[in-house]
């Protein structure tokens, strides 16, 4: 298990002091995948490369199963993708990139180029292998980028921003790895800006504001707790008059109807009104990360 | 290979013109000296550089941080990585000592006590190389660096001026110079030698040390 405890961090320059962290307590379980969500400027590129140990906190306490940040054990319970467009030699092939971090990582060589042979082929880089690597595209840097990160097979994985740059098949394929990680046990925490993504694969939310964590939840229940009461109805026959006491809005063809109920129990009141109009389908919506963050984050704009 | 040419190429060149400015006697010795004082100070900047070069280009392309992520000590990895080269740079120097040696005809003398004082020698500039990477680590201003490397080190290694004389370098390439030259030098240069080479060195591990923590609180490690 990943455990942050109340970590605080403040960059100091010269001029001014940004606090960043003020007292951030986050755990990531094994088999979960935790999406640290926050606006720009958060600090959760901070937060991860504080549990990295590239940045050190001014106080708190990160440890991984067990391990804190100095014991040489520690290191080898993660891997991390901190920049999807760095971190790799320019000069080197694809190949040879991952060999080494294989190698380094303390695989025998014969290990190492097994290792590196079957990510590149998971990862569709296969056909890429030899080339150096200055010559690829974007997206194919952030896999091979991925790739490195977890080229070890640790028990946690780190991601910061990791579909940025991809396209869709891409994205797909590596929300599918990254699900994937997660039934074989392994924990991951992701940041994104991408809401679809989190909402696909989150298993807990947490949310960065203000240096702290305000929210952090089994997403579930963060959908439920928001979970909207409207109710979309689809009519088989145009609705003619307006005969609903609740509020509600209906499309030109009279026929879609959305409605939004103060209490569950106003949905039988809803369906008798409306049983003079043949209904087709009626659903409830389901609430929408995005709309979620945003209410949850809330603060006046800088601009 | 090519790189080897040019060195002995280029010192063909400033033999020529020190003797054309009357600067060298005929007695051959102060080509000598000039040649061993080349030598060394092509060795030192290699090495000083090695550490310095690799921080910036690791900074660059964000593989520093990765390093850092497989648990390696950044100090202990450059220390390891000059090292593993440093037999290469060794087998380098030696060559051209002999090459250049027998063109301009000096009467060096090979005696296993080389061996001491050049690797001290080496380790003064990997502790010089250290705090050149440290500074690197911190501000990234590679060019400046090496420009600041260039100009001291070769006053240092290859005139024998008595301002100098405490300069670390300084004392290994006078060590060094008057074993190659067939004179010998006494316990209190060794012992000299050894302790600066130990301050050098251990200083060159610290600084760079207290940069890397330094910036890890800045949150610079790796940056650009
Ligand atoms: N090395 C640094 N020195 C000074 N301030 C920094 C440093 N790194 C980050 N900051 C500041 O810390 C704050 C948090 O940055 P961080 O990169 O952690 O945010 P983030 O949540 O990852 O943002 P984004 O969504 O844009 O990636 C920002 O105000 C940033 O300017
Ligand atoms: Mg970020």
């Amino acid at each position: 298990m990943i455990q942050v405890e109340s970590v605080e961090k403040a960059y100091t320059s010269r001029k001014n002091t940004v606090r960043v962290l003020e007292r951030v307590s986050l755990e990531v379980r094994p088999g979960e995948v935790c999406a640290l969500l926050g606006r720009n400027g958060s600090g959760k590129t901070t937060t991860i490369r504080i549990i990295c140990g590239l940045v050190l906190p001014d106080a708190g306490r990160v440890s991984i199963n067990g391990y804190t940040l100095g014991e040489p054990e520690y290191m080898a319970q993660f891997g991390a993708l901190i920049d999807t467009n760095r971190g790799l030699y320019p000069r080197l092939s694809p190949l040879e990139n991952l060999q080494y971090t294989c190698m380094v990582r303390g695989m025998s060589r014969q290990a190492a180029v097994e290792r590196a042979k079957h990510l590149l082929e998971e990862l569709g880089l296969w056909d890429k292998r030899n080339a150096p690597t200055q010559t690829l595209s974007k997206g194919m840097l952030s896999k091979l980028a991925f790739a490195n990160a977890i080229a070890h097979d640790p028990p946690f994985v780190l991601l910061d921003e990791p579909t940025l740059g991809l396209d869709i098949d891409a994205a797909e394929a590596l929300e599918a790895q990254i699900r994937q990680m997660a039934q074989s046990g392994k924990g991951i925490l992701l940041t994104t800006h991408q809401m679809e993504v989190a909402e696909r694969l989150a298993s807990r939310v947490a949310i960065l504001s203000k240096g702290r964590i305000a929210v952090d939840r089994p997403k579930s229940e963060l959908m439920a707790m928001f979970a909207r009461q409207t109710y979309r109805v689809v009519l088989a026959e145009p609705l003619l008059e307006d005969i609903l006491p609740m509020a509600h809005s209906l499309d030109e063809t009279r026929t879609v109807l959305e409605v939004s109920l103060e209490h569950p129990r106003q949905i039988y009141e809803l369906m008798d009104k409306l049983r003079p109009a043949p209904i087709k389908h009626i659903e409830r919506l389901e609430a929408d990360l995005g709309e979620i963050f945003k209410t949850l984050t809330k603060e006046p704009h800088h601009v | 290979m090519l790189s080897l040419v040019l060195i002995g190429f280029i010192f063909y060149l400033l033999v020529g013109f020190a003797r054309a400015a009357g600067a060298l006697d005929a007695s051959g010795v102060q080509t000598a000296k000039l040649l061993v004082g080349y030598l060394l100070g092509l060795l030192a900047v290699g090495i000083i550089s090695g550490p310095a070069m690799q921080v910036s280009r690791e900074a660059r392309s964000g593989t520093l941080e990765n390093m850092v992520l497989s648990g390696q000590g950044l100090t202990a990895f450059f220390v390891v990585q000059v090292l593993a080269r440093l037999w290469l740079s060794l087998l380098q120097f030696g060559l051209l000592f002999a090459v250049l040696g027998t063109i301009f005809g000096a009467n060096f003398v090979f005696s296993w006590q080389l061996l001491p004082a050049l690797f001290l020698f080496s380790l003064t500039s990997l502790g010089l190389g250290l705090m050149a990477g440290a500074v690197i680590l911190l501000f990234k201003e590679v060019s400046q660096i090496f420009t600041l490397v260039q100009l001291l080190v070769f006053p240092a290694v290859i005139v024998e001026l008595p301002q100098l004389q405490w300069f670390p370098l300084t004392l290994g390439a006078g060590v060094f110079r008057k074993l190659i030259l067939g004179g010998s030098a006494a316990p209190l240069e060794w012992a000299i030698l050894l302790l600066g080479t130990v301050v050098v060195y251990s200083l060159g591990v610290y600084l760079f040390q207290s940069a890397d923590l330094l910036a890890r609180k800045k949150g610079l490690l790796g940056h650009e």
